[in-house]
């Protein structure tokens, strides 16, 4: 590892030898940019599309081609550029960074989900480049302007038609302009419904305001503030197996909604709603002097509801592994006796006789409860609703300083308050009375009188009706500070940008209840974790010509762990993971940019080395019967590749372009390991009770579900006020998220060897068995020689067609109707799988100690991508 | 003109999103009234009763391990008298059935129904009324107790009689009503003349095993581990081969072997100390063998 980061340093190095200038002609660019805009249409931001959850989906790139063409191209691949974490991926608003500093990451969809107008001038910055607002990530981002002087003056009026997760969605914006008496106002409202979407038992209501108001007092001063809410409820779809799928016929079988009186209703409803204020002060103070200071207030709602149960309740989940088929005996490993046959033709049979047997049964649940209830008993099933919402202010201010012709100077502060308020609430009794506040594991374990049982020892045995706060009830407190600087230099043909920045973070849980697992360390504040981090990068330009440029880009970054992977267990104590730490990344990059008369491209390559990471799971453990957590620490992983864009415009009228990704993101070492379960006071490693470390064997595993392999070929072709535009995308090397449990070396099956007449070792192992399970292979002396992990699933790849045809009309007045229709996986590919995900389940033994039958290694959870869908924009300015 | 436009569209988007804010999907709860678990009616189309069909297998049910097929309507009904409520019995119902026989005589019977599945008592809470239709199923014992379901190989290579596919319990026990007040869900009252006077008696044997029975006066201790008594129903490291551990239910100061499931809801509890009055599954392993339904069927003895 060492030795292959002192091998790049030469890269850090040599171009420090350069001096750039220079961006680029930006002229083709811009024109690409409108007509992307054009044809992409508003969908993609505020669909619930895969890449809604980050901000720059269409964003435009001044100086990228390659991020300008796949930001929204691959967009429903999960393509992630450089398969990083959306963590690492920055969003700005009036640029302050706004991501939710307990994930990381940013859910664009529930700030500005609906607005597509209100979030339109959004820009998107590169890891590198000098952006004058803010410090930026190693993914890049994008910043969002939202002041009111920025909008067009005029009107907007859109509705939009498709078959997605909505039908229909309705946008209205008007917007002043700036007046002569300095004042400029914007509003946009709309909303979003569909009564079932693409996935049956699937719905989406939304609506969404935006209001902008700006006042500029003089050359020097002007005060923004911007209000942005956009409430929405909609109903999820599942991922589940494959089995399940070939058993309902469809690969959007979705088993979170069933009949409820005739009528479909989901299980999985999500609420979020997300008020947000933001206030922009921006004083300039002298020609080459700028001050920009922005604060964003965010009140953050989200709920998710689940259905839960008492603890000898049947799981109400259709697809739960108990009524699948292959539980009745090993599918792929045993011929079955003829009872065993019989009894798997029944499920099959049961499952295919009527959609009802493989959905949820509400009716049964209600009558249940409703038995229980004429018992004098109390709820067996209820639907419960997890909340993390959130209050979070972000203050940023950045100085932009001209010092000269050649010397650019920007300095910025940013502070950040965020308390997490996780819980969750009774959303619904199902036609009973009360449910009493214990846990259903805890109850096995120790007994339903334990004190263990009890989620609240403060209040034992609460009886919990409609709307009251249950089971867990905790803070999180996140304070940050950041200092930050970028320095551009500007001399010939040379460029260098210097960026670096030093922040400080806090993080501290208080627990709401004391919980009866953890009567001591649950309730009241956790001990404070600090972290000082902070990181420093570069960008080296040299430009050739009018025509070709070089920047090569590098540096470090400390970062601190996110808050949501600092707890074992945050739903029960105040603990902290073990040695957590900064992580560090270390990061090169170097591209090539060219523009000869009608054809343009960009050629990328990158580095990227991660070491320190912590990653968190937590699942139920067959063998030990409880609620555990496992958590990875000093996970190291390395991001490398080559992009690639392409563009030949043969004339006004008529271009081709070529954009490709091809990388890797594996990890590289075998990550520490540690497992604790919910029903101990006291913390218990794993490798405290087992006596020797524990590691996930994740050498070798790939970032799950992000394409590795990304192509595109498009065309596009205008004339009179027509758009077409044609794209063939490839996918490629997308892989499973794997299961860390099912690699933990102590779980992992041993096999021992035998010494073949060459003296060498002889495992008897099938390929089915390494394949599915892995194996640890020993030594004669039971030593471990080495592990062989279970092999990560590789999706098959895919090929998506994807259409767009627009029309734009000008009409009198400076009125004009622009119509667009985009048609995506236009052949109807039903087989692309988009995700996966093993379970972190043993195979081997059920609870009873028996032999399982069922094989979770061998019945992973798919997602796959939308069918044939459209999507029709009528846009009308006046 | 276009003030007015704009004005128009303002409120229509404030509306829009004022009626999509507030709007709730509305689920109307099931109206249950009408369903079976709330009344009980008689049972028609039954074909047998549960006496005539155990005098009708009785060699067969007077086995230790053995079991038959049905191929035909073979229907009879009863009432749920215990379930797997607490895990403690599993996989099972109890079907029980009072009635009188062709000379006039009143006889009870029980019958364990298997079904693979787990949380019947939902389906089938105690004082269910079920018609049980034999068809396609398999009637037999295990380990002498009389039973329905379905084969099965042991992990040893044995054929046994195991439970019926789940899919297929809502075709062959259909719900016909409830009544937690039938007499079925009432005990018999037993001591230890009783079981000591009947323990040998096949005639009796598959006749009474199982039935739901209460002790007046028992005491119940765990085994002994290490020396100590175990002073709760079951420790999941005690267990044996068939998940359960074996405490002891004293009946007249004699010992009887309560058997009780690691994965109860009940089995971290503390075992009561002193005289109790307690209602129990009784069967039979290689003597009579108790099993508790829940831990809310121990109580306090009326008389100490």
């Amino acid at each position: 590892m060492r030795k292959k980061r002192l091998l790049l340093l030469p890269l850090l190095a040599a171009p420090a030898l350069l001096w750039a200038q220079t961006p680029v002609d930006s002229l083709a660019v811009e024109d690409e940019q409108d007509a992307e805009a054009f044809v992409v249409s508003d969908f993609d931001i505020d669909d619930e599309s895969p890449t809604s959850q980050t901000a720059n989906s269409v964003a435009s790139f001044n100086d990228d081609l390659f991020l300008t063409k796949t930001n929204f191209r691959f967009g429903h691949s999960y393509y992630n550029p450089r398969h990083y974490d959306q963590g690492y991926r920055t969003t700005f608003v009036n640029g302050a960074r706004i991501n939710d500093v307990e994930s990381g990451a940013f859910r664009f969809s529930s700030v500005f989900g609906g607005l597509s107008h209100a979030s339109r001038n959004q820009q998107g910055i590169t890891a590198y480049e000098q952006n004058g607002l803010n410090y930026t990530d190693i993914g890049g981002g994008s910043n969002v302007d939202v002041r009111a002087s920025r909008f067009a003056a005029g009107s907007r009026l859109a509705l939009s038609l498709t078959n997605r997760n909505y039908i229909g969605r309705l946008q209205f914006t008007h917007a002043t302009g700036l007046t002569s008496k300095g004042w400029a106002f914007v509003l946009s409202a709309g909303g979003r419904y569909g009564e079932e979407g693409n996935a049956k038992g699937t719905y989406m209501k939304s609506a969404a305001l935006f209001l902008g108001a700006e006042r500029v007092f003089n050359d020097h001063h002007s005060l923004s503030l911007s209000l942005i809410a956009s409430p929405t409820e909609q109903a999820t779809s599942s991922w589940t197996t494959e089995e399940a799928y070939w058993l309902a016929n469809s690969h959007y079988y979705n088993p979170f909604w069933g009949y409820q009186n005739g009528k479909k209703r989901s299980s999985r409803v999500r609420k979020t709603f997300e008020p947000t204020a933001f206030l922009t002060w921006d004083w300039k103070i002298d020609d080459r002097t700028k001050l920009t200071t922005t604060n964003i207030f965010r009140y953050a709602k989200y709920g998710q509801t689940y259905i839960n149960r008492t603890n000898n309740a049947a799981d109400p989940r259709p697809d739960y592994y108990h009524y699948m088929p292959s539980s009745v005996f090993k599918v792929y490993q045993v011929v079955p006796d003829e009872w065993q046959l019989h009894e798997w033709q029944n499920y099959v049979d049961y499952w295919r006789a009527s959609e009802e047997n493989r959905q949820i049964n509400w009716d049964k649940m209600y009558m249940i409860n409703h038995n229980s209830v004429a018992e004098g008993g109390e709820a067996v099933y209820f639907l419960e609703e997890s909340h993390n919402d959130q209050l979070a202010w972000n203050f940023s201010t950045a100085l932009n300083k001209v010092i000269n012709k050649n010397y650019k100077l920007d300095l910025g502060l940013n502070l950040n308050h965020t308390t997490g308020m996780h819980y969750k609430t009774m959303a619904d009794l199902l036609g009973s009375n009360y449910h009493t506040d214990i846990d259903r594991f805890a109850s096995s374990d120790f007994g339903a009188n334990s004190p263990e049982a009890q989620n609240d020892l403060d209040n034992p045995n609460r009886q919990i009706r409609k709307g009251d706060k249950f089971g867990y009830n905790y803070n999180i407190y996140v304070n940050k500070a950041q200092l930050w600087t970028t320095n551009t230099y500007v001399l010939d043909k040379f460029s260098l940008i210097l960026s670096a920045n030093v922040s400080g973070t806090t993080i501290q849980r208080e627990g709401k209840m004391r919980n009866g697992r953890s009567p001591l360390h649950s309730k009241g504040h956790s001990e404070t974790a600090k972290f000082l981090s902070g990181g420093a990068k570069y960008q080296l330009g040299y430009t050739f010509d009018a025509h070709s440029q070089i920047n090569f880009g590098g540096g470090f970054e400390y970062r601190p762990p996110i808050a949501n992977n600092a707890f074992i267990d945050p739903q029960i104590k105040n603990d902290f993971v073990k040695d957590l730490t900064n992580e560090f990344a270390f990061h090169l990059d170097l591209d090539y940019k060219f523009s000869y008369g009608r054809f343009d491209g960009m050629l990328k390559g990158y580095f990227t080395q991660f070491t320190n990471q912590v990653e968190q799971t937590q699942f139920f453990d067959d063998i030990k019967q409880k609620y555990s957590y496992l958590t990875m620490t000093g996970v190291e992983k390395e991001h490398y590749g080559a992009e690639l864009a392409l563009q030949y415009q043969f004339n006004t009228q008529f271009s081709v372009d070529f954009v490709g990704a091809i990388g890797e993101a594996k990890y590289m070492n075998n990550a520490n390991a540690f497992i604790t379960y919910d029903n101990a006071d006291e913390v218990q490693w794993y490798d405290d009770i087992h006596g020797h470390d524990l590691q996930v064997i994740t050498k070798g595993m790939r970032v799950g579900c992000t394409p590795l392999t990304a192509l595109s070929l498009g065309a596009k072709y205008n004339i009179s006020g027509w758009f077409f535009e044609a794209r063939l995308n490839y996918y490629d090397r997308s892989y499973i998220y794997f299961s860390p449990y099912l690699r933990l070396s102590d779980v992992i099956p041993d096999v021992a060897p035998t010494l073949n007449e060459a003296g060498r070792y002889v495992y008897s192992i099938t390929p089915d068995q390494l394949k599915y399970e892995g194996r640890t292979l020993l030594n004669l002396d039971g030593t471990v020689n080495r592990y062989v992990p279970k092999e990560q699933e590789k999706f098959k790849s895919a090929w998506m067609l994807d259409l767009s045809i627009g029309k734009f009309i000008r009409l009198h007045g400076g009125k004009s109707l622009s119509i667009n229709l985009n048609l995506t996986n236009v052949t109807n590919n039903t087989n692309m799988v988009l995700r996966g995900r093993e379970e972190n389940r043993n195979d081997n033994t059920d609870k009873t100690g028996k032999t399982k039958q069922y094989d979770f290694g061998r019945n992973p959870k798919y997602a796959y991508a939308y069918p044939f869908n459209a999507f029709l924009n009528v846009n009308y300015r006046f | 003109m276009k003030k007015n436009i704009i004005y128009t569209l303002s409120v229509v988007a404030g509306l829009l999103f004022t009626m999509l804010s507030c709007n709730k999907f509305d689920y109307s709860e099931p109206d249950t009234s009408h369903d079976v678990y709330t009344q009980d009616k008689e049972a028609t189309g039954c074909t047998t009763t549960l006496a005539q069909l155990k005098q009708n297998y009785r060699n067969l049910l007077q086995g230790q391990n053995g079991f038959q097929e049905v191929e035909d309507d073979i229907i009879f009904d009863g009432y749920v008298c215990a379930n797997d409520i607490t895990g403690n019995l599993y996989q099972s119902i109890y079907v029980r059935k009072i009635e009188k026989d062709d000379e006039g005589n009143t006889v009870d019977n029980t019958i364990v129904v298997g079904v693979n599945d787990n949380s019947l008592w939902t389906t089938y809470p105690v004082g269910t009324h079920v018609k049980v239709n034999l068809k396609d199923l398999y009637l037999g014992t295990y380990s002498y107790v009389p039973k329905v379901g379905m084969p099965y190989i042991t992990s040893a290579g044995n054929t046994r009689l195991g439970g019926m596919a789940k899919f297929l319990a809502p075709k062959n026990i259909e719900v016909i009503g409830f009544n937690d007040k039938a007499p079925e869900t009432v005990p018999i009252d037993i001591d230890a003349s009783w079981l000591a006077q009947n323990k040998q008696d096949p005639n009796f044997m598959y006749q009474w095993t199982p039935t739901l029975v209460r002790v007046k006066n028992a005491e119940i201790t765990g085994n002994y581990v290490n020396g100590a008594r175990r002073t709760v129903f079951a420790v999941y490291d005690d267990k044996d081969a068939g998940n359960g551990v074996n405490d002891s239910i004293w009946i007249d100061q004699k010992p009887y072997c309560l058997r009780q499931s690691v994965l109860s809801s009940f089995s971290s509890e503390t075992i009561p100390v002193g005289k109790v009055d307690v209602v129990v599954v009784l069967s039979r392993y290689s003597d009579w063998q108790f099993a508790l339904r829940d831990i809310k069927d121990i109580t306090p003895a009326e008389q100490q």
